[in-house]
């Protein structure tokens, strides 16, 4: 049914859409502009390296995480063992843990003059480097290996739920027709969880090249590094335009990678009874060797890091307990607070106009919106800086040609640059959350209302709102958090003399001072659990 | 034409010694969660026959099949197939290894395979020519031969549940077990279906075990029919036996409508009831003077329109071939339902007459 809305709401939708598909249309402009020097001269030396590191960063990422998520996936869904529904959320504990936190930790540890080589020298009476060979964590496999740490939750999420849809028919199909539990895995389970696979690959791929802070303190460079780079050290716009560009089309092959999955994923769940769950009870080595398997990741890619930190707190409490800490948690706070009170309004503003307005092209403002999810930090914010500083210099010229009197950058050197950032790139998550609750009103009630004499605006006061009151707050507080967690947006746009608790916890760690710093970090990982929470509890309603 | 037939012979499992009863279950038990769900199961299947396990939901029937197939493992009893041993205090043979074939109330087809890879799963084992030989033929049998690369979800309900069929004979198992097979097809087709794959199976020599909760299937489809009742078997026989001889209310009542009267056995073949007396063709079991309940099927009541009758006809419902309908008799608190093969007019005084027949009485 088509609802007779007012003429502001339809111009609204549009404007939003508008403005948060801006920063990828300028970077588009930009990038088209002749002026090439920076950009040859960087893709005659540097930029394949760069290439080729982002690839070769993401490939092996992608590999470890199913090296170490896909046999967890599976002994959490389909056996028994002590400790299982346990495990079964402490696994994801690792996704609150940000890549750079666990890299400085690690690389601590490990470094020459890290405890671990200490120990060992100790131990087996070694003199110098040059008496014996231990991994150098600063490369691109130890980048792939920290960052696969805290992204193999998503494949694991995935994947386990995954196997938990599988009809157990199916399995115990395979086992009359022949198939140990073994080969049932191998021939039915595996092959029936590969879009769910690659939906996951290519959300770890994603935030693989996406990731600038990890890489960056290993000195990897990468697309996103040199993004960064030619913006900061040559402040060629152009040129980080163009490579962000080039990141764009990376980031687009694996979208397309999820979009193909998902399409067939469709297909493998239609027609399945529900049934009870059957697991194989595991004795003996098996059992110990499940146990062990989950306690090495969780211990890896959460606890390690979190106590070390939490012993970092404790031993430089005085240096974390300072004004600064307050002042940028304050900053923080109200900047997620605004950006997820923000986004929250949009998503309900576009999803019901897709709602009331049952036309095909309705729903374009709201997938627009959810577009700026993919693109990485740094990126975003050259797509940012571009129209922001025009818009700037424009206000100025005005100004001055009217009253002889500039006002500055208002516009790309305030707080207001890194609001409009935050609300491109998290908007698809308040929009993904209003929107699976608007559906799930049954479009008979609009019928009702209607016949019981309600006006369209009426109707969504008395019906819709109370109604997708969840989904709201759900999308507000996931924005909050990852508003509170942003860290490359926030380090290229961020005004003169203003830190956000990630930036500052960051500033630390680049400076080999994370201990100073400690407090901030631990409250980011806090933050970080709170999802989980909510995550948890409705995968324990679903099974 | 040779090679149909050599095929044939690998599809259609070679009936050894007929003495060796297709399946042999001996005071089985199980229990779930706490809770006994079999009870002390004996049963036996000859070779060749199709036995139906017939009874409400939650009755235990999915679960002996499942026992069957090794996909649960039973808490004590003794289960043989074709003579060989698979379950037992000491053993418990996995499903992989019992020889059984199982066709699946949502079909179970392998989603991210084509039918032919789908009926392929189970011979793996099979030289190539061999495999290839098999397929072709079930696939035939099954009338599927030309979608034969589709994928599940581009066939039908009925056309999933053939290839479920191929799959399952494809691998000439020694016994058959069907999980509700019909009841994802839709009614109008379904009694084709049943005709069909009887007449499938008997062709090919398949011993089968079929659950299902609806009597009208199971009286179609099966040699011998098993009610069963909380976790044991209440009755076993053939349908007529088990719907004229029905050995208690509960199965007198599962297989179809009774009209239950109160009587006094007379003679060896007489009862008196509030309906008259009433001749049983075959000796009464019961002494004389015993006071006991009567089962009367619909179609062994007759009507006669008359004004002096003791009857009134107070409710009809047409039901196309025939007309049932609920008559009041004076003195007695519930209704009897008769068939009848023309509506009449409600309120109309009919007299009631019991066809002579073999009487089942319940001693209350």
């Amino acid at each position: 049914m088509n609802h007779k809305l007012a003429l502001p709401w339809h111009f609204s939708c549009w404007f939003i859409a508008f403005a948060l598909a801006l920063p990828v249309i300028a970077l588009g402009v930009e990038a088209l502009n002749p002026d090439i020097a920076i950009f040859q001269q960087l893709y005659d030396t540097v930029l394949m390296d760069y290439t080729r590191n982002t690839l070769l960063l993401t490939i092996l990422v992608a590999i470890i995480s199913c090296v170490l998520a896909l046999p967890a996936a599976w002994i959490i869904a389909m056996c028994e063992f002590p400790g299982r529904k346990h495990f079964q959320w402490a696994l994801m504990l690792p996704m609150a843990m940000p890549a750079y936190i666990v890299a400085y930790i690690y690389t601590d540890m490990f470094d020459y003059a890290g405890p671990v080589q200490i120990a060992l020298r100790g131990w087996f009476g070694w003199q110098s480097v040059s008496d014996y060979w231990f991994f150098d964590i600063r490369t691109i496999p130890g980048a792939a290996t920290v960052l696969s740490l805290v992204l193999f939750p998503y494949l694991y999420l995935l994947t386990r739920t995954s196997f938990l849809e599988q009809s157990t028919s199916l399995i115990q199909a395979s086992r009359v027709l022949g198939h140990s539990p073994w080969a049932s895995f191998w021939r039915v389970s595996l092959p029936l969880a590969r879009p769910a696979i690659a939906v996951g690959l290519s959300l770890i791929a994603m935030e693989t090249v996406a990731d600038f802070a990890t890489v960056n303190y290993f000195a990897v460079n990468t697309l996103t590094t040199a993004v960064y780079d030619t913006w900061i050290g040559y402040g060629n716009l152009s040129a980080a335009a163009k490579i962000s560009v080039m990141t764009l089309f990376v980031i687009l092959l694996f979208v397309g990678l999820e979009r193909f999955a998902r399409r067939k994923q469709q297909m493998f769940q239609k027609n399945m009874l529900p049934e009870q769950e059957i697991r194989y009870p595991l004795s003996g080595f098996a059992k110990y060797a499940a146990m062990a398997w989950c306690w090495l990741l969780i211990c890896a890619g959460f606890l390690i890091p979190f106590l070390v930190l939490l012993n970092y707190a404790w031993n430089y409490f005085a240096e974390s307990w300072t004004e600064e800490f307050f002042q940028y948690s304050q900053n923080s706070l109200v900047l997620a607070l605004v950006v997820a009170g923000l986004a929250v309004t949009f998503a309900v503003l576009l999803g019901l106009y897709r709602r009331l307005v049952a036309t095909k092209q309705a729903s374009i403002p709201a997938r627009i919106s959810s577009m700026g999810y993919a693109l990485p930090g740094t990126v975003l914010a050259i797509g940012i800086i571009i129209p922001l500083s025009a818009a700037d210099f424009m206000i100025n010229d005005l100004t001055e040609l009217l009253w002889q009197w500039t006002p500055g950058l208002v516009l790309s050197g305030t707080v207001f640059a890194l609001i409009f950032a935050y609300l491109i790139r998290f908007s698809a998550i308040a929009v993904g959350s209003v929107e699976s609750s608007i559906d799930k009103i049954s479009p008979s009630l609009d019928l009702v209302s209607r016949t019981l004499g309600h006006q369209p605006n009426s109707m969504i006061r008395k019906v819709h709102i109370p109604l997708i009151r969840k989904g709201v707050l759900a999308g507000f507080l996931l924005v909050f958090i990852e508003s509170m967690k942003e860290l490359p947006t926030a380090l290229l746009l961020r005004p003169f003399n203003y830190e956000t608790l990630a930036t500052y916890v960051y500033q630390f760690a680049s400076d080999e001072m994370l201990e100073h710093a400690a407090l901030a970090a631990i409250v980011i990982v806090l933050v970080g659990l709170i999802p989980l929470i909510f995550l948890n509890r409705s995968l324990e309603q679903q099974h | 034409m040779s090679d149909i037939i050599s095929t044939q012979a690998t599809v259609t499992r070679v009936t050894g010694d007929i003495a060796v009863p297709a399946l042999k279950i001996t005071d089985l038990h199980c229990s779930y969660a706490g809770v006994e769900i079999l009870t002390g199961l004996d049963l036996s299947l000859a070779q060749n026959e199709i036995l139906c396990l017939l009874g409400p939901s939650g009755c235990g029937k999915t679960t002996t099949l499942k026992l069957i197939a090794g996909l649960l493992t039973p808490s004590q009893g003794d289960i043989e197939v074709s003579g060989k041993l698979v379950d037992s205090d000491k053993l418990n043979l996995a499903p992989e290894l019992r020889n059984v074939g199982m066709i699946f109330q949502d079909y179970a087809l392998f989603p991210h395979l084509t039918v032919t890879a789908n009926v392929l799963f189970g011979i793996r084992k099979l030289a190539k020519a061999e495999q290839v030989k098999t397929v072709d033929y079930v696939l035939d049998l099954v009338n599927l031969t030309e979608f034969a690369d589709r994928f599940p979800h581009q066939l039908s309900g009925g056309q999933q549940q053939r290839v479920a069929i191929a799959r399952a004979l494809a691998s000439s198992p020694a016994l058959l077990l069907l999980d509700e097979p019909f009841s994802n097809i839709d009614s109008q087709v379904r009694h084709h279906l049943i005709e069909e794959m009887r007449e499938l199976l008997k062709s090919h020599n398949m011993s089968a075990i079929f659950v299902t909760h609806s009597k009208e299937e199971a009286f179609a489809f099966a040699d011998r029919l098993a009610v069963f009742n909380q976790g044991r078997i209440e009755q076993i026989g053939t349908p007529t036996e088990l719907y004229n001889q029905p050995a208690s209310r509960f199965v007198a009542d599962f297989l179809g409508l009774v009209n239950y009267v109160d009587g006094i056995v007379i003679d060896s073949h007489h009862v008196e009831t509030e309906l008259g007396l009433i001749t049983s063709s075959k000796a009464i079991e019961y002494a004389v003077g015993s006071s006991l309940q009567l089962a009367l099927r619909p179609q062994h009541l007759l009507l006669q329109m008359s004004d002096q009758g003791k009857g009134v006809i107070t409710q009809q419902q047409f039901l196309g071939m025939n007309c049932q309908c609920s008559i009041k008799v004076a003195g007695r608190d519930t209704m009897l339902t008769v068939l009848i093969p023309q509506p009449m007019q409600i309120g109309q005084a009919v007299n009631i007459t019991v066809v002579s027949h073999e009487l089942v009485l319940f001693s209350e």
